[in-house]
């Protein structure tokens, strides 16, 4: 997956500091009440400035500040309303915008392309205020016409796109079903366009080969994998993995992922072993983990694990023969009970997660590590990720842009939680300056080789347990014509046609 | 007057405990914060202070309720933490569509019941099967029946739209399955309630001045069976209210079942707060409706 400029013309940069983008001429937005004549007007250089300020705006809500306040010079003064001014963008011309950052980043134009970041007018803002996520006004290939909550979104075609000829469809409408069956069913009736198979039909849309049954042939069947990454966090402050790399690899071998997909996912996704998930470059030329129950045993057998649990329980047999003073005095000495218990893992409830915990715990008993799983909602587990509360605990990486760099920043010092999403509170000199020195590069060579060697360096580390990468598996109805799916899950629907 | 007034005056009463209480239960519930399912994994602890203080959340909990009640009082219900929606515009959406199921609901439940109740009266022959087929639609559970009915009527028979919530056609069928449980209790109750006044004085006097058995039943009997009817569909009315979940789930029916399970996990406590103030508020006017019925029925409970 590669960039293509929207209302950016184009963009440039010697240093990946100071970056200079010019905007497309005549681009319009979408007609809509909040304007003077209800007619979109253009887009101008002026409401990039308006639209990138309005995310870090201090009186915002700060949901997605994130996406650019570390990165753009002056930006965390100015979203939490230390400065008036944002130092970093500075407009040049009617048509070219400076961006000054904190460091050299050069996947800064990607950091661009994530949603949040769209070009919203000013007017619309201000009219519907709380409610302009309710009126949405832009500059897509398709205007925003109705949303009912748990029903359907409507969006219409955008006739002023700044692509000529397209969107080449008049309506676009997303029928939100909660139940995956029901919508499978609304699919095969023919109400809808396309659809996901839920996993309870899996078994009768495929045959046991993996090829589709003759009565679905009618439909067009895509895989897609998602640019995700499921995994468990190892708290690597926590026992049992503290400094025990050898147990952290141990596991990650012990972990059979295709049984774990073939069962559980009924095989919507490909084995994780390593972050980086395929369709995403810079991912280690090595494959990462794979299953090796053998490899596992003598990991587990040279790391620390037994060797500290036998150690605290040999003194626990021990003390249960001491009596008086001699006793107390042991006591206080003694290793906490609750590390001779099973290692606690926390997983979200809903979905797969819970299955696949179950099968983690299974495959790990079978190499004689012991887990106990508590299920918890997402909340819960947001808030016990960030205070480190559990040993090891469920979380996916998603890419929001197309680039590697989105897996890496997540283990860095600066973001270690509760200050950012370093989870694992994973800490390696050396990664740190293969960061550096990678997003200081232009040349995608030079930097792919880098992004390997921080993937080769987190497989080694393994501060996490890979699990899979998910995949959809979709039926589109036949005379849906020219749609791609990607990683990302944005859907180039302005492409799409319909022919019957 | 005095029997409505008195009424009246102790649902303001209920009214005003449950507001307090559904305010303070919250902050007693299970650890989870919603400013950290808005905020999702991206952000950081300064964020979600930030936020926090935004919400107002930092603020002692007398005066969290003290600005609550305030703004409850200008019919201001706030806004979900997780999505951001206006609650009162989105519950005027979506209560209208949960209230329009569960009254037809209730009239199917009604008219099928009596109807069970009195074949099973006039005809005893027939009477095993009827009640077989009371306790069997009792007994299923919804969501279960949901999907049959999906599956059978909506896509094998093809005789309605599967999901959807604009035509008068959708109604039905999600109405249908919430009606069957309450069905088969109108039905127990017409039967139990006919058996035992069929038994008494007044009845026997009737029949000894001639009057036709249908007659009997249909008038004098029904008549005096209504009351229970009208107290256990009042029930079961309120209970319908707040039991859409699963066939809005299957059916896809844009209601308050929907609203009221996501903000419950997700803790989006201002939209609890609202779905507990909603329903109660329901509940307690159908009491009150059922109440005034009561005295319509049977003037004597006026007393």
């Amino acid at each position: 997956m590669n960039l293509k400029p929207g209302i950016a013309e184009s963009w440039e940069t010697k240093d990946n500091k100071t970056w200079i983008f010019t905007i497309k001429k005549g681009i319009k937005f979408h007609d809509d009440p909040a304007f003077e004549s209800g007619k979109g007007r253009e887009v101008t250089v002026n409401d990039v400035n308006y639209s990138l300020r309005r995310l870090m705006d201090p009186k915002g809500k700060g949901v997605v500040a994130w996406i650019l306040k570390g990165y753009i010079l002056g930006g965390e003064e100015f979203s939490s309303g230390k400065a008036q001014e944002l130092k970093g963008v500075e407009i040049l011309d009617d048509r070219k915008i400076k961006f000054t950052l904190t460091r050299p980043y050069s996947p800064f134009p990607y950091r661009l392309t994530i949603y949040a970041t769209a070009i919203v007018p000013k007017e619309a803002v201000e009219k519907y205020g709380d409610d302009f996520g309710r009126h949405p006004v832009g500059t897509g290939p398709f205007a925003f016409k109705n949303w009912v909550a748990d029903a359907e979104i409507e969006l219409i075609r955008n006739p002023k796109y700044w692509e000529k000829g397209l969107p080449k469809v008049d309506r676009l409408r997303f029928v939100l079903l909660r139940d995956e069956m029901v919508a499978f069913l609304n699919f095969t009736k023919g109400e809808l366009d396309l659809v996901n198979i839920p996993a309870p039909a899996v078994s009768s849309v495929m045959e046991e080969d993996g090829s589709v049954k003759k009565e679905y042939r009618k439909y067009v069947f895509t895989k897609n994998t998602l640019a995700r990454t499921e995994f468990y966090v190892f708290l690597l402050i926590s026992p049992p993995w503290k400094g025990d790399r050898l147990l952290r690899q141990a596991l990650n071998y012990a972990i059979d992922r295709e049984e774990i997909i073939k069962f559980v996912l009924k095989g919507r996704g490909v084995p994780a072993n390593q972050m980086v998930p395929p369709n995403i470059w810079g991912f280690a030329s090595n494959n990462g983990y794979q299953y090796n129950p053998d490899l596992a045993k003598e990991l587990l057998r040279k790391s620390g694990f037994f060797k500290a649990r036998e150690l605290k329980q040999r003194r626990k047999t021990k003390l249960d023969f001491m009596r008086g003073k001699e006793k107390e005095k042991a006591e206080a000495n003694s290793p906490d009970d609750e590390e001779l218990r099973p290692v606690r893992l926390v997983a979200d409830a809903g979905g797969d997660t819970e299955k696949i915990a179950v099968a983690v715990q299974e495959q790990l008993r079978r190499l004689g590590v012991n887990i106990k799983i508590d299920v918890v909602q997402f909340p819960q587990l947001v808030d016990l990720a960030f205070k480190g509360q559990a040993p090891i605990f469920r979380l996916y990486f998603s890419a929001i842009y197309p680039h590697p760099e989105n897996f890496f920043f997540q283990f860095l010092r600066e973001n270690t939680a509760p200050h950012g999403n370093n989870f694992f509170r994973y800490s390696n000199s050396e990664f740190e300056k293969l960061y550096i020195e990678a997003t200081s590069i232009s040349e995608k060579e030079k930097a792919e080789s880098l992004y390997r060697k921080m993937s080769e360096l987190i497989i080694e580390d393994a501060p996490a347990l890979f699990l899979y990468h998910p995949e959809q598996w979709v039926l589109i109805q036949p005379y849906v014509k020219g749609l791609r799916l990607n990683g990302l899950e944005f859907f180039p629907f302005e492409k799409v046609s319909i022919e019957r | 007057m005095t029997y409505h007034l008195r009424k009246f005056g102790q649902s303001l009463i209920a009214l005003f405990f449950v507001v307090t209480l559904s305010f303070f239960l919250i902050y007693k519930a299970p650890a989870g914060d919603p400013v950290k399912t808005m905020l999702g994994f991206q952000v950081t602890e300064e964020d979600v202070q930030r936020l926090r203080s935004e919400l107002g959340l930092d603020q002692s909990l007398v005066i969290q309720y003290y600005i609550y009640c305030k703004r409850l009082l200008k019919g201001n219900l706030g806004r979900s933490i997780i999505s951001d929606f206006d609650i009162r515009q989105e519950i005027t959406r979506r209560f209208p569509l949960t209230l329009s199921l569960a009254i037809i609901a209730i009239l199917i439940a009604l008219f099928g019941g009596v109807i069970l109740g009195l074949l099973n009266t006039f005809y005893r022959s027939i009477g095993p099967i009827i009640d077989f087929i009371i306790v069997g639609i009792g007994s299923i559970p919804v969501f279960y029946l949901g999907l049959i009915i999906v599956w059978f009527f909506g896509y094998w028979l093809d005789l309605f739209p599967i999901s959807g919530y604009k035509g008068g056609m959708n109604l039905l069928p999600p109405s249908l399955v919430l009606a069957l449980a309450p069905m088969a209790n109108v039905a127990r109750i017409t039967v139990i309630k006919l058996d035992q006044i069929l038994g008494q004085d007044f009845i026997r006097t009737a029949y000894a001045m001639g009057f036709p058995r249908r007659k009997v039943i249909g008038k004098f009997a029904l008549k005096n069976a209504l009351l229970s009817l009208v107290s256990s569909l009042s029930n079961s009315f309120a209970l319908l209210l707040g039991g859409t979940f699963f066939v809005e789930y299957i059916f896809g029916w844009p209601g308050m079942g929907l609203l009221a399970v996501d903000a419950m996990l997700n803790y989006d406590y201002p939209v609890i707060q609202s779905i507990v103030l909603i329903t109660a508020v329901s509940f307690i006017t159908i009491n009150l409706i059922t109440d005034f019925v009561y005295g319509l029925v049977d003037p004597r409970v006026m007393e």
